[in-house]
């Protein structure tokens, strides 16, 4: 397990310095953070995709408040 | 035990308690009557018998640095233990070829030394004659091998062997004649590393190959095993479920790394970003997030197998040790 836990950390700190370099690359050569997010905003609507995560957070939220509150009937 | 085999897994385990000397006192034991196993039949113990003879009590005296070791003016005497061991792989290797005899098997150990004059001459053409007049010798299994051959003089036995096997003994004492000057402690090593390559041999066969002494099983306390099941299923159900909730937790976290590693991806790759200081910028982004996707999946999977299975696992280990009694029968 401990090999294991190395080997998956090492690989995710080569991707994560690959990473920052490859960010740090594009910065420094005259990309900007705002022309990105336009792109995003265009190809994407992530808008919608906020309003089915928090859509599906909430009704996780609401199962599991049933779940338990069965459980403390059960209990009782 | 209607195995020499058997008798030899016997033989290797007290060498793993007790080292050489456990196995040369057992060989003591086995012969002067001490210690006879229950199973072993007449057969194997007339072998045992004829293999381990005066020869092989004077190596063990040596090896073991007994008081009452006889002082052996032939030092090919001393190499009684060696030369059973040599036979005993010899032939374990004859089975499988089909080269090697029973014959040999005991004209070896039986055959009196005689002069190393003859036995040089002889040297060359017996080497040359050795494979083929082995190969022509029927195969025997030891066990059929007549024991009355045994108590017969040691004259007398070597007027009936054949004149190959006479040669074959004499090329085997040639050889230990060359080395006269060969220390106990010499002997010994080589008794060590021959004991080794058997105990490595036996290592390799199955389980089944031969009887465990002892049979453990586990009894069920019925009074204490139901009252552990109500209290026990429920609570590791509760807990199982916890930490499946964490775990998916965890998992969602992951895919939302992953997504947004594809995304990225698919975004400087496909989309058709104009600047290429912005592709990289966005690949950069995608390269993070894989990496912290690997971490996370990683550490869900690890906490998944740790918590529920140490749950299910802990439960088990304390059921059987609550509620089942250990039971060992001979």
């Amino acid at each position: 397990m401990k090999a294991t836990w190395r080997i998956i950390v090492r690989i995710s700190l080569v991707l994560v310095a690959l990473g920052l370099i490859c960010g740090l690359v594009g910065i420094f050569t005259g990309g900007s953070i705002a022309r990105v997010q336009n792109a995003l905003n265009t190809g994407y609507d992530f808008n919608s995709y906020v309003d089915i995560g928090k859509k599906f957070f909430a009704d996780a939220t609401k199962t599991a408040q049933g779940l338990y509150q069965q459980v403390l009937g059960l209990i009782h | 035990m209607d195995s020499p085999l058997k008798l030899t897994v016997e033989m290797s385990r007290a060498y793993t308690k007790g080292g050489l000397e456990e196995v040369l006192g057992m060989c003591d034991d086995l012969v002067s009557g001490q210690w006879i196993p229950d199973d072993l039949s007449e057969t194997i113990r007339e072998q045992v018998f004829n293999a381990i003879d005066e020869q092989t009590f004077s190596s063990i005296d040596i090896v073991t640095g007994g008081p009452e070791a006889p002082a052996t003016e032939n030092p090919l005497e001393d190499d009684g233990l060696v030369a059973i061991f040599e036979q005993d792989m010899e032939q374990e290797k004859g089975s499988d070829d089909g080269e090697e005899t029973s014959e040999e098997y005991s004209l070896e150990s039986e055959t009196p030394a005689e002069e190393p004059e003859e036995a040089a001459a002889d040297e060359e053409e017996v080497q040359e004659e050795t494979p083929e007049d082995t190969a022509d010798q029927p195969e025997e299994v030891p066990a059929e091998e007549p024991s009355e051959e045994s108590s017969e003089e040691p004259e007398a036995v070597a007027e009936d062997v054949p004149e190959e096997a006479g040669e074959i003994e004499e090329v085997v004492e040639v050889e230990e004649i060359e080395t006269p000057e060969e220390a106990p402690s010499e002997l010994a090593e080589e008794v060590r590393k021959d004991a080794e390559i058997i105990r490595e041999e036996l290592e390799d066969l199955e389980p089944e190959d031969y009887p465990m002494t002892e049979e453990t099983y586990y009894k069920a306390r019925w009074w204490a095993l139901i009252p552990y099941a109500i209290v026990a299923i429920p609570l590791g159900l509760i807990g199982v479920v916890i930490c499946a909730a964490v775990t998916l937790a965890i998992l969602a976290v992951a895919a939302a790394l992953v997504a947004a590693c594809v995304l990225g991806a698919s975004l400087a790759l496909q989309n058709g970003m104009d600047v290429l200081a912005d592709i990289i910028l966005v690949a950069g982004a995608a390269l993070i997030a894989a990496g912290l996707a690997l971490l996370v999946i990683w550490l869900a999977v690890w906490f998944a197998s740790n918590t529920i299975g140490g749950i299910v696992g802990g439960l088990y280990r304390l059921g059987r040790k609550w509620c089942y009694k250990e039971v060992v029968e001979k």
